[in-house]
């Protein structure tokens, strides 16, 4: 069968144009000095990500699913597609003023590897075929752990790329022999062939069931969850702030998209999902609240933070397996959170950003100590990201909270929320602590932050994610809206 | 209903908040031109709320007994409205918080350190609060509930006394504890109500027995937590005594009634069985609470805390008045908590002047204003005494009609609680008039010749007369507020009680 290219070119031109910008980025250092190759680099990669999302925005407008040959677009994944591309733009057009007090960072390639890992996250949202899934991930996970240690001289930073590097092997090793298993089962390494009338044998099924468990883990592995949480906090640590933020919320989306994917297609198959999203869920709060309190670097802060977030998602996936049959609504308040998520958790690690250089970028904590008295407007920024991840009204954390909760409670999780409300109060511990040091306490006179850094395009770009995260939260009806018809 | 100003709720809300918008935009340095803008808009705040008064009395209530009720579309997918009304109750907090408001204000007119983010939040406080007072939507009640919180969490830590950043997270920490266990109430009714949000409509909701105690203990954690109740109160003696001047006057003189308020509103609507069957180890605690309030308050030497406790005291009168479930009684209750709020205020800007004028915080300081300041700071001590009368219950001023009341409709039905509330007031009596005499007629221990204090300005007294004039006012004509009260308080006691399959133990008048 030949493949349809001209369908393909129409529907999933975002991932051609992607692709055609790395490859162009690629060959740019032949033709220009390194030094031109890094703007040009930008304005490709944020021209390439901007006219991509832009695309898929249009596709959205449209109701009906797509498929081309093996690549399939639901709306579901297109909202996902959207929070991504949405994420590595503003990632782009911030660099700018993150690469003023980070110049060894300043390379070509980091705007290709930034729109490699993008294409290969887009590609694992675009098809339900295993291989095309594995194939996404990994250039995906390559483009991380090449850009994490970028940094030429930073001890840290190589070391969180290594221990990225390893781990993230064997967590793609997980994901790969799940779908060997996959095809012991079906005979096919599309999840479009679970679905309908298909029939297993007993062998078959047993089969089916252990590639599931193998998919789950590497998945659990890639979004950072209980049991296999331990290695974000040095990788979050070690990476640049700005990627670090870029990584946090993009994978987050992602995989808890593809995950939710899965479970469609599992779940009838596979019993007892709910317990077992439910026990992870469970035991990444509790143990990704008490491992934040006492830490005292902010990314490690913030690394334990996603973690939660992360649980917290896998509720509504957890609720929506708790039933007879696989419950569809779960999509939409889980899309809903990830869209909270990415804002709050991309302004606040752009705020960060634009408050590090080169030698402070571990980030302890007592380095925000009195932020409010001598940098105002990116203190109140960072509260008020702060505030929203702590899932106070009147941000959008708030709401993303209540709309799981809500759904998880109708489908008979009191349990869960209950945990979850009081591992929300442990979280406001570390998060005022965090606030209360910017505002409560004087500045280190020993610190200096860098002054070049508040850019306008930066500075836009906060304002916009700050207004989003009150709009989220006070007039959520029609975000609310976008999330529920993307089931 | 009125149909010509459908807006005065919002406009109410909008004013406040609006104007912390605006100074947000203003220079830094404007200090002048900040407080101005604050006191402005706190002051047509109070226009507005004036108006809503008028027209309160000459317009007729809705169906269910809500008066300038708005109801417009607001989340309807998780089935919230933002509807907002008032009764008699809500109407007489938002009169209270709109008159403490600019007095607060003016009172802080001399706040040098970081001037417009302390107005800022200020007004963003008093907007929140009115807020709570007209949701008549539970999802929209939270999250000015939970929007109260926050400025009050700063204003404690960057504007308070020394240990100002453990007692804003422990206020924060206990606070949000409370409201954390109110959202899982929230959650669980949202279910139970197939997706309406809205109050009068949960209130006709029918729950089983145990549904009710379930949510009431969930509901009433938030409440009896901010009032605060004798075992959970901790957290306020810290934050009373660490928070700024104008803290200390919000937090104990409105945002404690915010705790009564959510009580009445949703507590004894929505959930009566549960307040039949526990409103009397409710009113016990209460009244050991006014005993150990009391008890403590004496052994204090730091005045802030000696107010804190006292102020612990005096809500747990209100309490034991509210669940007493006698509407008389409940009536005294709401007189009495506005009567708390007015005297509270009065004392903490009356300590707040002294410590700002001779730096006294304590018995046993000796600084160089201390001893005879009766005779220096004389118009200080005028006043604070009227605030003192009040809160011992002096005849003449509101706090004795409050006590009367509430004890004397109290005492028919639970006669040795009254008898242990009164003695409270007895205590009260001790405690505050060994404050006022160790405070101003104290001789000076180790000073031959003390540096005389300076008294009030004119813009200190321009804040502290204002509430003492209401005190006595209230003291003297305290009926249209009695009435107002009464007509929304009697049908919810009778709704209480018609819950009940006993017969009561004394008929109701």
């Amino acid at each position: 069968m030949t493949f349809p290219w001209q369908d393909s070119l129409y529907w999933f031109s975002p991932l051609w144009i992607l692709a055609g910008a790395v490859l162009m980025m690629l060959s740019l250092s032949t033709f220009i000095s390194r030094d031109r190759a890094v703007t040009v680099s930008r304005w490709i990669a944020s021209l390439a990500l901007a006219v991509a999302f832009l695309k898929y925005l249009h596709h959205w407008q449209f109701n009906a699913d797509i498929a081309v040959a093996h690549l399939a677009l639901a709306r579901t994944t297109l909202f996902a597609s959207l929070l991504v591309l949405f994420s590595s733009l503003c990632v782009s057009l911030s660099s700018t003023a993150f690469l003023r007090t980070h110049p060894s960072l300043k390379k070509p390639e980091l705007y290709m590897l930034l729109v490699l890992g993008t294409l290969g996250l887009l590609m694992m949202l675009s098809s339900g075929h295993l291989l095309f899934v594995f194939l996404g991930l990994e250039m995906a996970s390559l483009s991380f752990y090449i850009s994490i240690g970028m940094r030429t001289e930073d001890r840290l930073a190589h070391e969180a790329s290594l221990k990225y590097y390893l781990l993230g092997a064997l967590g793609s090793a997980f994901f790969l022999y799940g779908i060997a298993y996959f095809y012991a089962a079906t005979s096919s390494l599309s999840l479009v062939s679970l679905e309908g009338g298909a029939s297993l044998s007993v062998t078959g099924l047993r089969y089916l069931q252990v590639s599931f468990v193998l998919l789950a883990a590497g998945m659990v592995f890639k979004a950072a969850l209980f049991p296999f949480y331990f290695w974000t906090l040095d990788v979050y640590q070690g990476a640049p702030t700005l990627l670090t933020g870029w990584m946090s919320t993009v994978v987050k989306a992602t995989i808890l998209t593809v995950l939710l994917m899965s479970v469609r297609k599992f779940s009838q198959w596979i019993g007892n999902l709910d317990l077992l999203f439910s026990g992870i869920a469970a035991a990444s709060l509790i143990l990704g609240g008490l491992l934040a309190v006492g830490q005292s670097y902010v990314k490690r802060l913030l690394a334990c933070s996603s973690i939660s977030h992360a649980a917290t998602a896998l509720i509504a996936i957890a609720a929506g397996c708790h039933g007879a049959s696989w419950d569809n609504a779960a999509t939409g308040p889980m899309l809903y959170y990830l869209l909270t998520y990415t804002v709050m958790t991309l302004g606040a690690f752009l705020v960060l950003g634009l408050l590090t250089s080169e030698r402070s970028d571990d980030l302890p904590l007592s380095y925000l100590r009195g932020l409010a008295k001598k940098r105002p407007q990116l203190a109140f920024y960072l509260s008020l990201f702060t505030l929203s991840l702590a899932g106070l009204p009147p941000t959008a954390g708030f709401f993303a909270k209540y709309t799981v909760f809500i759904y998880a409670i109708e489908k008979g999780l009191t349990w869960l929320v209950a945990l979850a409300l009081a591992t929300t109060l442990i979280g406001l511990y570390y998060y005022l602590k965090l606030i209360a040091l910017m505002y409560f306490e004087d500045p280190d006179t020993t610190v200096t932050y860098p002054t070049n850094t508040e850019t306008t395009l930066a500075m836009f770009i906060i304002a916009f994610l700050g207004i989003a995260t009150l709009a989220l939260g006070i007039m959520p009806q029609q975000y609310l809206h976008w999330a529920l018809s993307s089931q | 209903m009125t149909d010509s100003d459908p807006y005065l709720l919002t406009l109410l809300m909008a004013i406040p908040l609006g104007g912390a918008a605006l100074l947000a935009l203003l220079p830094r340095h404007q200090g002048k031109l900040v407080r101005a803008l604050a006191l402005v808009m706190s002051v047509m705040t109070l226009v507005v709320a004036l108006r809503v008064l008028y027209l309160f009395n000459v317009t007729a209530p809705d169906d269910h007994g809500f008066y300038f009720v708005e109801l417009r579309s607001w989340i309807p997918i998780l089935g919230s409205f933002y509807h907002l009304g008032i009764d008699g109750t809500s109407l007489s907090l938002i009169l209270l918080t709109v008159f403490l408001f600019p007095l607060t204000i003016a009172s802080s007119w001399k706040e040098g350190y970081r001037t417009k983010e302390f107005f800022i939040l200020l007004l963003v406080l008093e907007g929140a609060t009115i807020g709570v007072l007209v949701s008549l939507d539970l999802l929209l009640f939270y999250l000015f509930w939970e929007l109260v919180l926050i400025p009050a969490f700063f204003l404690v830590g960057t504007w308070g006394g020394k240990h100002r950043r453990r007692a804003a997270i422990k206020f924060f920490i206990f606070t949000a504890t409370g409201s954390l266990l109110f959202l899982l109430g929230i959650l669980v009714i949202a279910q139970l109500s197939n997706g309406t949000m809205d109050i009068i409509a949960l209130a006709r909701s029918s729950l089983s027995l145990s549904q009710e105690r379930w949510l009431f203990v969930l509901f009433a954690a938030a409440f009896l937590i901010k009032v605060p109740i004798f075992l959970l109160h901790t957290w306020s003696p810290d934050t009373y005594a660490q928070a700024p001047t104008a803290g200390s006057i919000l937090l104990a003189g409105v945002l404690s009634k915010l705790g009564i308020y959510g009580l009445i509103r949703l507590c004894f609507p929505l959930f009566g069985h549960a307040i039949l069957d526990w409103h009397i180890p409710i009113m016990i605690i209460a009244t050991v609470g006014i005993l150990y309030g009391s008890l403590v308050a004496w052994a204090q030497v730091k005045i802030k805390r000696l107010l804190a406790y006292a102020s612990l005291a005096h809500m747990g009168t209100v309490l034991l008045g509210l669940f007493s479930l006698d509407p008389t009684a409940m009536a005294g209750a709401g007189f009495y908590m506005l009567n708390h709020g007015l005297t509270t205020a009065a004392l903490f800007m009356g300590v707040g002047f002294l410590e700002r004028n001779t730096g006294l915080t304590t018995f046993h300081a000796h600084t160089s204003h201390s001893g005879n300041l009766a005779r220096t700071m004389p118009v200080l001590a005028v006043l604070f005494f009227v605030a003192t009368a009040s809160t011992i219950g002096l005849p003449g001023t509101s706090g004795f009609i409050g006590e009367l009341i509430t004890l004397t409709a109290t005492f028919p039905h639970y006669h040795w609680l009254a008898i242990a509330a009164a003695l409270g007031i007895v205590l009260s009596a001790v405690y505050m008039l060994s404050l006022y005499q160790r405070i101003f007629f104290a001789a000076s221990a180790n000073i031959a010749q003390p540096e005389p204090s300076p008294d009030l300005g004119w813009r200190e007294i321009a804040s502290l007369l204002p509430i003492t004039i209401a005190i006595v006012l209230l003291g003297l004509r305290p009926n249209p507020v009695l009435k107002m009260l009464d007509e929304s308080l009697r049908p919810l006691a009778a709704h209480v009680h018609s819950l009940s399959s006993l017969s009561v133990r004394n008929p109701v008048p």
